[in-house]
C-alpha cells in the first residue's frame, strides 16, 4: 500500500541522496531503516510526506499518487502521516496540551485553530493520546519542563491525535539515554500492534533494530541494498549494509526496564 | 490517574499565555484611552483635516508654497534678504483673484538652497564638533567609574552601589533635558550642548563598559593577584586588554548616537544644526526646514554606515 | 614536519606599521578632538562666570517647589500616558512589519520591508513630533504619534532579527502535521517570539517614557513644556521638583519593566 518507484532525490549542491528507490510497504510492518549517516534514510522517510521533493519517480500509497499531489491534497495526505523529529519539535514554550492538539490542526480550520477553538472531542483525543503514551498527569506542564523521554512520549501522542495511517520516526532515540530509547521504542512498537499503523523508524543501533522491526531495509550510499525479515539477520548483514565491520557504537546497548 | 484538578493556576494554563496576555492589554488600552486628560478625539481623524493638514504641510516642506487668499500675508517675506525663497507676485495674482487654494513653485528654490546651504555649513560642523568632544570626554571619564561599577572589581560594596546609583541618576534625564538645563544655567550656545552631551555619554558609555567588565575571565586577574599585583596593576594589565575592543566598539556606537542627539539639541539653543531648524521655523520657512530635514537624515545614515563598517573591522 | 629547533629562527619581527599603528590613530583621534574644541565659536559664557552661576543654580534647585505637586503628578500622569499609548501602539502595528522585514518571509520582500523600517527610524522624534503638532496641533496625540512611528520603525527591526533567528524544528513539526501556512506561522513561529516580541516592547515602553519628556519640551504635551517654561523663566525651584518627578517615574518604571522583562524569559 506504500509504493517507491524509482526514487531519486539529487540536493541542488549535487549530492544524490536517492538513487533509483524501489520499495513496497505493506500495512501493519513494522519496519525498521537502518544505514550509516548520509546514507540517505532520513531522505527517504521525509520524501514520504514530502518534506522533501523527490527529484524524480513515483511515490504511490493508498492507491493516491503522493509525488503528484497539489497543495490541498498534500496537506490532506500529511494529516495521515505522523511524524516524530530526533530533537522532538515540540514548541517549548506551550504546554503539553497544546503540543499535541497541534496533530489536530489539519482536520480544524483556520480561524477556529487561530482562535484555540478546539471541539471537545478533540481534547478527549489529546488526552487520550497522552494516556496512550504514559503521562497523562503532564497536561498543562510546560513542554521544556519534561525530560527527554518525556518530551519524545508528547510528540508521539501529537502524532498519535492524528489519527494517521501512517508513522514516521527519523532517529527517534538518538537524543536519549539507553533505557529511555527501549521505552520509546517499546511504546512505537505497542502502538503498531494495537492500531495497525504501518510504523517506519530510522535508527542506526543495530541491536534495536533486531530486537524491535518486522522487518529491515538497509541503506547505502542511496541505494536500498537489503530488504528482508529482522530474523533473518544477523551480524554479517549488517557489516554488508554498512560495508564495513561492525563498532561498539553502532549498538545501543542497555538494560531493557520499564518507565521511563 | 486521570485528569488533574483545575485550580486557577490550570485554568490559565489552559486559556494560553496569549489569551491571557490579550485580555490584559485590553485593560490597558481601555485604561489609557478613556484617562480624560488625553483628550483625543477620534473623530479628527475620520474627517480627514488632520490628514489634509499633515499633507500640505509635508508638501510646504518642498518647493512649493501655499496662495490661499489675496493678502499680504504671504508676499512681504524679509525683503531685505536677497534670496529668501520669495514667491512671484504676478504668479501670486494671478492665482488667488481666482479664489481657490493652490501650491505654486518657488521660482528662485535653487538659488535659495544654494546660498541657505552655505549658510547650514557652519552650524553642521559645530554639531559634529560637539559630538566628537562630548563622546571623547564622556568615553575618558567613563573609564574610571566604569572600573567603579564593576561588581567583580569593587571589594567596597558601597562604593558600588554609590557608583551604580549616581549612573542610574545620570541615565535617567533624558539628554535634551540635560541641555535645556544646562542652556538655562549657562546661556544659548554650544558650550551647554558639549556639557549635555559629555553627561550623557559619560552615564551611557560606563554603564556598557561596567557591563562588559562584568563579563570578563577572572582568571588572568586571580593570577596576577597571587604574584602580588596591585588592584591598579590587576585592573591595567588583566582588565583592560580583555575589553579594550569593546570599549572601542562601544565609544563609537556613543559617538554615533551623539551625533543624532546633537542635531536636534539646537531646538533648545544648545548649538548645532538644531539652532537654525528653530529659527527657520519660527520664521515660518518650511523650505528651509525641508532642507535642514533632508541633511539631518543624510547624516545620521553616514554616520550610521561608517559607524557599522568601523566597528565590524574592531570586533 | 621538519623539528629543526634550535637552528630555526626566531619570530618575524612586526612590520613597521603593525607596530606603530594604534599610536597612529590615538594621535589621530587627538587632533580630531583638537580641531573640534578649538573649532567652536558660539561660546557665550566665560567659564569664570559659568562655575558660581551654576552652584548657584543648584542651590536654587534644591529648594523644590512643593505646592506644585498637584499639577507636577498630572503632568507626569500624562507623560505615562503618552508613552504608554505609544508603545502599546508601536508594538502591535510593528509585528507585521516585523514578519515582512524578516527573512523567512522572503528576500525580495524582506529587502523592501527593511529599508522601509530604516528609512522611518532615521528619522528623529522630536522632527516628527514637530510635524504632527502641525497636523493635530500641539498636545499629547501629536507625541504620541510621533513616538509610535518611530518606535514601529525601532520595534519593526528587532521584530524581524527575533524571526530569523527562531528554531525551525516546531515549523518543520506544523509542516508534517499537515497545518496550513498561517496555522505554521501562528503555532510554530508565534509561540516562540512572542515572549521576546513583549521584551522588546517593554524596553522601548523605557525608553519612549525618556521621549516622552522631550517631545514635552517642542509642546508635544507631557510634563516637558511645564519644564522648559519653568527653565526659560528661570523659576528653578520648579525646575528642581520637575526634575525630582521625572527621576523618580522614569526609575520606577524602569524597574518594574526590568522585572516584567526578567520574569518573561
Amino acid at each position: 500500500m506504500l509504493e517507491f518507484r524509482k526514487i531519486c532525490k539529487t540536493f541542488p549542491d549535487g549530492t544524490k541522496a536517492l538513487r533509483d528507490v524501489d520499495l513496497r510497504i505493506n500495512e501493519g510492518e513494522f519496519i525498521v531503516i537502518v544505514g550509516l549517516s548520509g546514507a540517505g534514510k532520513s531522505t527517504l522517510i521525509r520524501c514520504i510526506n514530502r518534506l522533501v521533493e523527490p527529484t524524480s519517480g513515483e511515490l504511490l500509497a493508498f492507491g493516491q499518487n503522493v509525488t503528484k499531489m497539489n497543495e490541498a491534497e498534500l496537506r490532506k495526505w500529511r494529516t495521515q502521516v505522523g511524524m516524530i523529529f530526533q530533537s522532538f519539535n515540540l514548541v517549548k514554550r506551550s504546554s503539553v496540551l497544546q503540543n499535541v492538539l497541534a496533530g489536530r490542526l489539519g482536520h480544524t480550520g483556520t480561524m477556529r485553530s487561530l482562535l484555540g477553538m478546539f471541539s471537545e472531542a478533540d481534547i478527549e483525543l489529546a488526552k487520550r493520546s497522552l494516556e496512550r503514551v504514559g503521562i497523562p498527569e503532564k497536561l498543562y506542564n510546560r513542554a521544556d519542563q519534561l525530560s527527554g523521554g518525556q518530551q519524545q512520549r508528547v510528540s508521539i501522542a501529537r502524532a498519535l491525535c492524528q489519527q494517521p495511517r501512517l508513522m514516521l520516526a527519523d532517529e527517534p532515540v538518538a537524543s536519549l539515554d539507553p533505557p529511555t530509547s527501549h521505552a520509546v521504542l517499546r511504546d512505537l512498537k505497542r502502538i503498531n500492534r494495537e492500531d495497525k499503523i504501518t510504523t517506519l523508524v530510522n535508527l542506526h543501533f543495530i541491536d534495536m533494530a533486531q530486537e524491535y522491526a518486522d522487518r529491515i531495509i538497509g541503506m547505502r550510499a542511496g541505494q536500498v541494498v537489503y530488504d528482508g525479515p529482522a530474523k533473518d539477520v544477523d551480524e554479517k548483514t549488517f557489516e554488508e549494509i554498512y560495508g564495513r565491520k561492525i563498532r561498539p557504537e553502532d549498538t545501543r546497548a542497555g538494560a531493557v526496564r520499564e518507565g521511563a | 490517574m486521570s485528569a488533574p484538578k483545575e485550580n486557577l493556576k490550570a485554568r490559565l494554563a489552559r486559556m494560553g499565555w496569549m489569551k491571557t496576555v490579550a485580555s490584559l492589554l485590553l485593560l490597558v488600552v481601555v485604561y489609557a484611552w478613556t484617562s480624560t486628560s488625553l483628550d483625543i478625539k477620534p473623530s479628527q481623524f475620520l474627517d480627514g483635516s488632520t490628514w489634509r493638514a499633515m499633507a500640505d504641510l509635508t508638501v510646504r516642506l518642498g518647493p512649493f508654497y501655499r496662495v490661499n487668499k489675496c493678502n499680504d500675508a504671504h508676499t512681504a517675506w524679509g525683503d531685505d534678504e536677497p534670496l529668501a525663497g520669495k514667491p512671484n507676485p504676478k504668479k501670486v495674482r494671478a492665482v488667488c483673484e481666482q479664489g481657490r487654494s493652490q501650491y505654486l513653485f518657488y521660482d528662485d528654490y535653487w538659488e535659495d538652497q544654494k546660498a541657505f546651504l552655505k549658510d547650514m555649513k557652519d552650524p553642521l560642523l559645530d554639531t559634529f564638533r560637539m559630538a566628537i568632544v562630548g563622546a571623547f570626554f564622556g568615553a575618558l571619564l567613563a573609564i574610571p567609574f566604569s572600573l567603579l561599577a564593576a561588581r567583580n572589581l569593587v571589594k567596597w560594596t558601597p562604593v558600588y552601589y554609590t557608583v551604580r546609583a549616581l549612573l542610574n541618576l545620570i541615565r535617567t534625564v533624558p539628554d535634551l533635558v540635560w541641555a535645556a538645563l544646562l542652556t538655562g544655567a549657562l546661556g544659548v550656545g554650544a558650550l551647554p550642548g558639549v556639557l549635555a552631551l559629555t553627561i550623557f555619554s559619560f552615564g551611557l558609555n560606563a554603564k556598557l563598559l561596567s557591563e562588559s567588565i562584568e563579563t570578563i575571565d577572572q582568571g588572568p586577574l586571580e593570577a596576577m593577584k597571587a604574584c602580588g599585583a596591585s588592584w591598579i596593576q590587576q585592573v591595567r594589565y588583566g582588565v583592560v586588554p580583555q575589553v579594550m575592543p569593546q570599549f572601542l566598539a562601544y565609544s563609537l556606537y556613543v559617538l554615533e548616537i551623539d551625533v543624532r542627539a546633537s542635531t536636534v539639541l539646537g531646538l533648545v539653543g544648545a548649538g548645532g544644526i538644531g539652532v537654525l531648524f528653530n529659527t527657520q521655523l519660527t520664521y515660518g520657512k518650511w523650505h528651509r526646514v525641508g532642507a535642514i530635514i533632508v541633511v539631518m537624515l543624510v547624516v545620521v545614515w553616514v554616520m550610521d554606515f561608517v559607524s557599522t563598517k568601523v566597528r565590524e573591522r574592531l570586533i | 614536519m621538519t623539528t629543526a629547533r634550535s637552528t630555526a629562527p626566531g619570530p618575524a619581527p612586526l612590520s613597521l606599521w603593525k607596530r606603530w599603528a594604534p599610536t597612529f590613530w590615538f594621535l589621530v583621534v587627538i587632533a580630531v578632538v583638537v580641531w573640534a574644541m578649538t573649532g567652536m565659536k558660539s561660546y557665550t559664557v566665560k567659564w569664570s562666570e559659568a562655575w558660581p552661576s551654576t552652584v548657584n543654580i543648584v542651590k536654587l534647585m534644591v529648594r523644590a517647589d512643593w505646592p506644585y505637586t498637584p499639577t507636577l503628578l498630572a503632568k507626569l500622569l500624562e507623560t505615562v500616558q503618552m508613552a504608554l499609548l505609544g508603545t502599546l501602539l508601536a508594538s502591535i502595528l510593528a509585528i507585521p512589519f516585523g514578519f515582512l522585514a524578516s527573512r523567512n518571509m522572503g528576500k525580495k520582500l524582506s529587502g523592501f520591508g527593511k529599508m522601509m523600517l530604516n528609512a522611518i527610524r532615521a528619522f528623529p522624534e522630536i522632527i516628527l513630533a514637530i510635524i504632527f503638532i502641525k497636523g493635530v496641533g500641539p498636545g499629547p496625540l501629536a507625541g504620541i504619534m510621533a513616538m509610535g512611528i518611530h518606535s514601529i520603525g525601532m520595534l519593526g527591526k528587532l521584530y524581524a532579527e527575533s524571526v530569523e533567528a527562531i528554531d525551525k524544528g516546531p515549523t518543520e513539526a506544523m509542516l508534517s502535521v499537515g497545518a496550513n501556512r498561517i496555522q505554521q506561522i501562528w503555532f510554530g513561529v508565534v509561540p516562540q517570539v512572542l515572549p521576546e516580541f513583549s521584551s522588546y516592547a517593554l524596553y522601548r515602553f523605557e525608553i519612549n517614557s525618556r521621549a516622552a519628556t522631550i517631545l514635552g519640551i517642542v509642546g508635544a504635551g507631557g510634563i516637558g513644556t511645564d519644564l522648559i517654561f519653568a527653565i526659560q523663566q528661570r523659576v528653578w525651584s520648579r525646575v528642581g521638583i520637575i526634575l525630582l518627578g521625572i527621576i523618580v517615574v522614569v526609575t520606577a518604571i524602569d524597574l518594574g519593566s526590568g522585572w516584567l522583562r526578567k520574569k518573561l524569559v
